[in-house]
């Protein structure tokens, strides 16, 4: 009884180890060549047993010689001794490409010019290897490092590169492909660069593009706040109807927004402006609005550049105790006419539209300007 | 001689002539083939066998439940295998004709010298 149970228990280890001797074949082959292999072996220990012979050839230690000898009845292929027929339809493919890619380098050949070509192709080979490499490493890079760099950014990227370079160039050269899959996976590799490939250097053509413009255009200062012309307006200057001028007009904008001269007021503590003869000055928000922001309210004050305080930094620094108020271009300009009292509808007869007053600026200004 | 590479050649054509008459699993057909005198035939050769045949189209096959054990895979001839029998047995009989002619034929005496003889 518990003999039995024991060979019962041996059947099923054994069918179990040549299940696992023809692993590497499709389960299909396996499942139709061990099919009722438990029934067939304990039947046939039921025989030795009855017959109570030496038993001839009834031998459970050898799974795997048993399942070679299945294998090698069935015509399929013994483990080890020729590449596995586990993907049937692959390796039929593997070879008609294979011929394929015979029969067009021999009718390639066939002419002079293009033996020619497929030598100097040959030649460009390793070019191939290297550019393969970059392309991995690029998609790799994509995938796994976040941003697109297609060009390493620092040693360790460089590093990672080398190593992807490296390994293609030994592939191509037929080297490190320790597994019989990799020439397979090479070739899907292969495919995928030159699928790839045309996107990744564009992408690369954009990046470098794109480096060598922010290196034409970096600039230190910040971009001018208001415009004129393509010049940069450092101050303005409001005069009335009468054409007397004003001080501290607010001005905004079409939307609402505060018309500063300069991108941050809120940051900003002085806006450098060039004098008649060349000398920094800076021109300083008005210190009626709280907060430093105080940008939109003209005319802007003045520090001349000769209270700017260069100790410290070579910028320099402009202190509102300094500030006063800013010079106008014009003491006073042509006022305003109503459209009735204009008369004609000619053109006027003073076409120059220039302020009546030469500009002699500081000393009229100065009364005006009491802050 | 080494009768199991002798079989080798022939275990084809020993599997579907024990099996043209009534359908059998493997064990049973290794049986069959053990009782008409093929003692050393493998039973994985012969399981091997009734696979490659029956991927070939020469044999259909069918499962049945055994009471209480494991199931058993049945084959049977089909006309394909019916086919594929007479041809190779054909071809056999010709084949051990022409052998056994060969075999009958008088051979050249060859004589060998002996220990003793005067040469």
């Amino acid at each position: 009884m518990s003999d039995t149970a024991t060979t019962t228990q041996s059947i099923r280890d054994f069918a179990l180890a040549v299940r696992t001797a023809l692993s590497d074949l499709p389960t299909d082959d396996v499942d139709e060549l061990t099919d009722g292999l438990e029934a067939d072996l304990t039947e046939q220990a039921a025989d030795v047993e009855a017959a109570d012979s030496a038993a001839p050839d009834f031998e459970l230690d050898d799974p795997v010689a048993y399942a070679d000898e299945l294998r090698r009845a069935a015509g399929l292929p013994v483990r080890g001794t020729d590449a596995p027929a586990r993907v049937p339809w692959l390796r039929r493919q593997r070879t008609r490409v294979g011929a394929l890619r015979a029969g067009a380098t021999r009718r390639i050949r066939s002419s002079a010019a293009g033996s020619q070509l497929l030598d100097f192709m040959l030649v460009l080979r390793p070019l191939w290897w290297v550019l393969r490499g970059w392309v991995v490493y690029a998609v790799a890079a994509a995938l796994l490092g976040g941003a697109i760099s297609t060009v390493p950014t620092d040693p360790l990227r460089w590093l990672v590169l080398t190593a992807f370079v490296v390994l293609s160039v030994q592939w191509g050269r037929g080297r490190w492909l320790p597994w019989r899959w990799l020439p397979g996976f090479r070739t899907v590799v292969s495919v995928c660069t030159v699928l790839v490939l045309p996107m990744v250097l564009l992408i690369t053509a954009n990046q470098t593009g794109a480096q060598n413009s922010a290196y034409v255009d970096y600039n230190p200062y910040p971009a001018p706040g208001l415009m004129q012309n393509g010049e940069q307006v450092t101050n303005l200057f409001a005069y009335d109807a009468d054409g007397q001028p004003l001080t501290d007009v607010q001005l905004f904008d079409q939307d609402g927004r505060a018309l500063n001269v300069v991108n941050d007021p809120a940051n900003t503590d002085y806006l450098p402006q060039l004098d008649a003869v060349g000398e920094q000055d800076m021109v300083v928000p008005s210190l009626l609005v709280p907060g430093g922001s105080g940008w939109n309210v003209f005319p802007l004050r003045l520090v001349t550049s000769a209270d700017i305080d260069y100790t410290y930094d070579l910028l320099g620094q402009a202190h509102q105790a300094d500030a006063a108020p800013s010079p106008f271009p014009f003491a006073q300009v042509r006022p305003l006419v109503p459209v009735s009292e204009a008369g004609e509808p000619t053109p006027s007869p003073t076409p120059d539209p220039a302020p009546v007053p030469t500009p002699e600026p500081s000393a009229s200004a100065a009364p005006v300007a009491e802050q | 001689m080494d009768t199991t590479q002798l079989l080798k050649g022939v275990l084809d054509l020993a599997v579907l002539a024990v099996i043209v008459d009534e359908d059998g699993y493997g064990y049973d057909i290794v049986r069959r083939l053990r009782a008409a005198g093929l003692d050393e035939v493998g039973d994985a050769s012969v399981y091997g066998t009734l696979r490659r045949l029956y991927s070939a189209g020469a044999l259909s096959s069918y499962v049945v439940p055994s009471d209480g054990g494991p199931h058993r895979k049945y084959y049977g001839m089909n006309p394909h295998g019916r086919a594929m029998l007479a041809e190779q047995r054909a071809n056999w009989t010709h084949f051990a004709d022409t052998l056994s002619q060969l075999l009958e034929k008088p051979q050249p005496s060859v004589s060998l010298a002996t220990i003793g003889d005067n040469l």
